[in-house]
């Protein structure tokens, strides 16, 4: 027995990865609420973050094998059984012999889990070696001063076990250039160093670290004081080129310096000692501002500073792996959901069933309409499933680049969505010819009349409409008098159409042609929805807006409403 | 009239417009006119012309996307918003009941944005980023998707509570609510990972660190988090449709405080440019 497999299976107990994935959330709130942020460095941290870590190994390793036993393993038929789709039909047979296709879609949606928490692993394991191993370091360079390899940095966070930072050559820093807006805010900042250029948002890759510029910088006064004591005081920037700094005399003299431009000849300076302002003037670049109790301050030079931080981490390409994988394992969980295709055909002599099935991944009622489809293609597909299996190669492809423009194109279609539309007239010649269609099926009893026109949902109900009319020896003979479209409203593949109609009936004795019972004449307000297939538009279903103004008051006929396919008004309308 | 006046003119002008949709909208759902419904979309769709002038006024005047202030930042996530509701009403028409919650919560955006302070202000170096244009672009279609999230699931709730009316009925079952509710929050989800990810990969390139626990990242992260727990909750625990809507409505909170709230609140790096 593997001595793991207690705790493999722990690791992997939904009920533990949720409490990892709160613990760390608890953790962000916390470190993010209060003032320090040592929670982020505290034991317990550490230890959620390995058991979470650990949790994503076993988990990553049990999805790579089911990924890589779903994606060798084609589904079998005994599988569509438990599929949230399926429907079985006859019609009238294609061939004589039996056929079964069973195909996937989308099968990279297998691997998005998989991907993803890869992903996530990585990052793991390169923000923890970043913790541990890696050293960073800033350091405030004056121009002309040379970095030296080793211990030159002004402040470095050098990871539990990490060395500390340095870079394998002196750096110098040979000059310090930035640009201002109009309104006088800093725009671009660079240095130009011995080794090239660094700029904001431009690292520089340097022995073995890389070194990157933030927007700290602005001149510097190399001041000495009383001839014997050197000091470099950087200025900075309130965000509108106003530099100022301050230092203090070996006697406590404060004195405080500014200027307003990045290269200045000189510095406005005041002397104070407490609250008391002892002297102010301007000290230009090699002179000497002399001070009460004997002082003299010395301005040596004013070269520009810049602060530049460096960092070693030799595991970035790790973390950024982990980010790619975790945003492309994302997407592919969410937009590529695999589906399951099942269509088996069994010969009945001049007829066959047809099986048809789909099994979704994920999002199964999502996909009811994508079902419909397939079944009104093999409705109305009399060559077997060759072609269907093209088209839906095809619209798999279409289907992926679809999810993709309808979530990242999204200015020009809000815009462009009036286009290749149906008009009304075209809406109100597709109801004509539904109704035409459908009335010479019930004049002449012949249901195959209306595949044309309807879908399988709007076949079914009015096979059995037709149906019982022949049981009771009778026919419809209908007349449209009237009819206005209201309203139509078209998505990609489907379209409502709301109309008003006005309509004569009478039903009619299969062979004599007499009328039986007294005629009507009605009016409906009703709305079509049409689905386009194979760019035809069928009707898929027809609802009463509004309850039927029925003009007869007797049914010439009986029949059990509960066999009438839960059509409302039977009576009414054809 | 100056540039900002022809700005905030537009940008009064959408929001009519947007204001008309909703009552467009209202009728055609509520009194049971859906031949009304096209007219609502194609109103609402006019409102973004003016919106998009107003934008790109915004963007010609003061020389960056809407990355700064809060004036900028939430009208462009309003109308991120509306375009994604609109693609998505164009696809699925008897979905048009989201509208009633998604537009006015994006006009509320929109308001809560044109009544801060719009001076315009100067890009720092630092934001000089391709990967700031991503890590934007991505967090306002995150925030699209949550708010269809939202729109979805306080509608799925409503059917769940019995309420009946003709726009309630047009819509699917509670099933396939529940189903595009949870599709809506993975959309977002997935924008959000990459605008933690671009963002992360942009602040390696100006501080030269890709993760440091600055307040604004850490509530990114849990909100992130959060929206991990829901998606994970529902797949091991079965969550029923009516817990599904309630952490949907919970996580959408707390997206909202991440995103617009806490920016304004928490001294930050991210706040830094918000805080004005």
């Amino acid at each position: 027995m593997n001595p793991f497999a207690p705790i493999k299976r722990f690791l992997r107990k939904p009920a533990v990865i949720l409490g990892e994935i709160a613990a760390v959330a608890v953790a962000g709130a916390l470190g993010a609420l209060l003032p320090d942020r040592h929670i982020f460095q505290s034991v317990w941290f550490a230890a959620v973050t390995m058991l979470t870590a650990a949790s994503l190994a076993v988990v990553v390793n049990e999805q790579f094998r089911r990924a890589w036993w779903q994606w060798r393993q084609p589904p079998s038929p005994a599988q569509f059984q438990s599929a949230p789709f399926k429907t079985e039909f006859e019609r009238l047979a294609t061939s004589a012999n039996p056929r079964q296709k069973i195909w996937s879609e989308r099968r990279l949606g297998l691997a998005g889990s998989l991907v993803f928490h890869t992903g996530l692993l990585l990052l793991i394991f390169a923000g923890a070696w970043r913790a541990l191993f890696v050293s960073e370091g800033t350091v405030d360079l004056l121009e002309g001063e040379t970095l030296a390899p080793a211990a030159a940095w002004s402040a470095q966070w050098p990871g539990v076990f990490g060395k500390p930072l340095r870079l394998q050559q002196p750096l110098t820093l040979e000059a310090v250039s930035g640009s201002r807006y109009a309104d006088g805010h800093l725009r671009d900042l660079r240095v130009k160093s011995s080794a090239g250029e660094i700029a904001v948002n431009r690292q520089l890759d340097f022995g073995g670290s890389r070194l990157y510029l933030g927007q700290n910088f602005g001149p510097s006064a190399l001041l000495e004081w009383n001839s014997t004591r050197r000091q470099a005081v950087l200025l900075t920037d309130d965000g509108r080129q106003n530099y100022s700094g301050e230092s203090t005399s070996p006697n406590g003299l404060r004195v405080y310096l500014s200027c307003n431009a990045e290269r200045p000849s000189g510095f406005s300076v005041r002397a104070m000692r407490g609250n008391a302002l002892l002297a102010a003037g301007t000290l230009d670049v090699g002179r000497i501002l002399a001070l009460p109790a004997g002082e003299s301050l010395a301005l040596r030079g004013a070269p520009m500073w810049a602060r530049l931080h460096g960092c070693a981490d030799s595991t970035l390409w790790l973390a950024y792996a982990g980010m790619i994988l975790t945003m492309t394992g994302a997407a592919m969980m969410f937009c590529l959901i695999k589906l399951d295709f099942c269509v088996v055909i069994t010969p009945l002599g001049e007829k066959e069933r047809v099986f048809i099935a789909l099994k979704p991944q994920r999002f199964a009622p999502l996909f009811q309409e994508r079902f419909e489809k397939i079944v009104r293609e093999q409705t109305s597909n009399r060559s077997g499933v060759s072609a269907e299996r093209r088209q839906h190669i095809g619209t798999g492809t279409a289907a992926l680049c679809r999810d993709a423009a309808t979530l990242l194109l999204l200015a020009g279609l809000a815009f462009t969505s009036g286009c290749d539309r149906v008009s009304q007239t075209q809406a109100k010649q597709l109801v004509e010819r539904y109704n035409q269609v459908v009335s010479e099926a019930y004049r002449r009893g012949d249901v195959r009349l209306i595949d044309p026109v309807v879908g399988p949902n709007e076949g079914k109900k009015l096979t059995g409409l037709i149906g019982v009319r022949l049981d009771l020896g009778i026919t419809l003979d209908s007349q449209l008098l009237a009819l206005d479209v209201i309203g139509v409203e078209q998505a990609k593949d489907s379209l409502l159409v709301q109309t008003k109609e006005r309509w004569s009936y009478r039903d009619l004795k299969i062979g004599t042609g007499a009328q039986v019972g007294e005629a009507s004449q009605d009016a409906y307000e009703m709305t079509y929805y049409f689905t386009n297939v194979s760019k035809a538009w069928l009707v898929d279903e027809i609802k009463f807006a509004a309850p039927p103004q029925v003009g007869r008051t007797n049914t010439p006929w009986v029949a059990d409403r509960a066999t009438l396919h839960g059509t409302t008004t039977t009576e009414a309308k054809p | 009239m100056t540039p900002f006046a022809q700005e905030i003119s537009f940008h009064w002008t959408a929001v009519v417009f947007y204001i008309g949709g909703v009552i467009a909208f209202a009728y055609a759902l509520i009194f049971a006119h859906p031949n009304k419904l096209a007219q609502a979309k194609w109103l609402t769709a006019v409102g973004l012309v003016p919106h998009t002038v107003a934008l790109a006024l915004r963007y010609h005047h003061v020389g960056h996307g809407p990355y700064m202030m809060k004036y900028e930042v939430l009208s462009s996530n309003a109308w991120i918003a509306i375009v994604m509701l609109l693609i998505f009403l164009w696809r699925k028409p008897n979905w048009s009941a989201l509208a009633l919650v998604a537009l006015p919560a994006a006009i509320l955006m929109m308001g809560f944005g044109l009544f801060t302070n719009p001076e315009a202000r100067s890009l720092p170096p630092t934001l000089r980023s391709m990967w700031l244009v991503f890590h934007i672009l991505f967090n306002k279609l995150a925030v699209g998707a949550f708010v269809l999230s939202l729109a979805s699931a306080i509608v799925l709730l409503r059917k769940l509570n019995g309420a009946t009316g003709r726009w309630l009925d047009r819509l699917p079952g509670v099933d396939v609510l529940e189903a595009r509710t949870v599709r809506f929050v993975g959309f977002g989800f997935v924008f959000w990972t990459t605008t933690i990810g671009m963002g992360s990969i942009w602040a390696n390139q100006s501080w030269g660190r890709y993760w440091g626990w600055d307040p604004i990242e850490s509530w990114s992260l849990v909100t992130w988090l959060a929206y991990a727990i829901l998606l994970h909750a529902r797949r091991f625990f079965k969550l029923n449709a009516r817990q599904t809507a309630w952490a949907t409505i919970a996580c959408f909170i707390l997206s909202v405080l991440t995103v617009l709230i806490f920016p304004f609140i928490f001294p930050s790096m991210h706040s830094a440019y918000f805080q004005s």
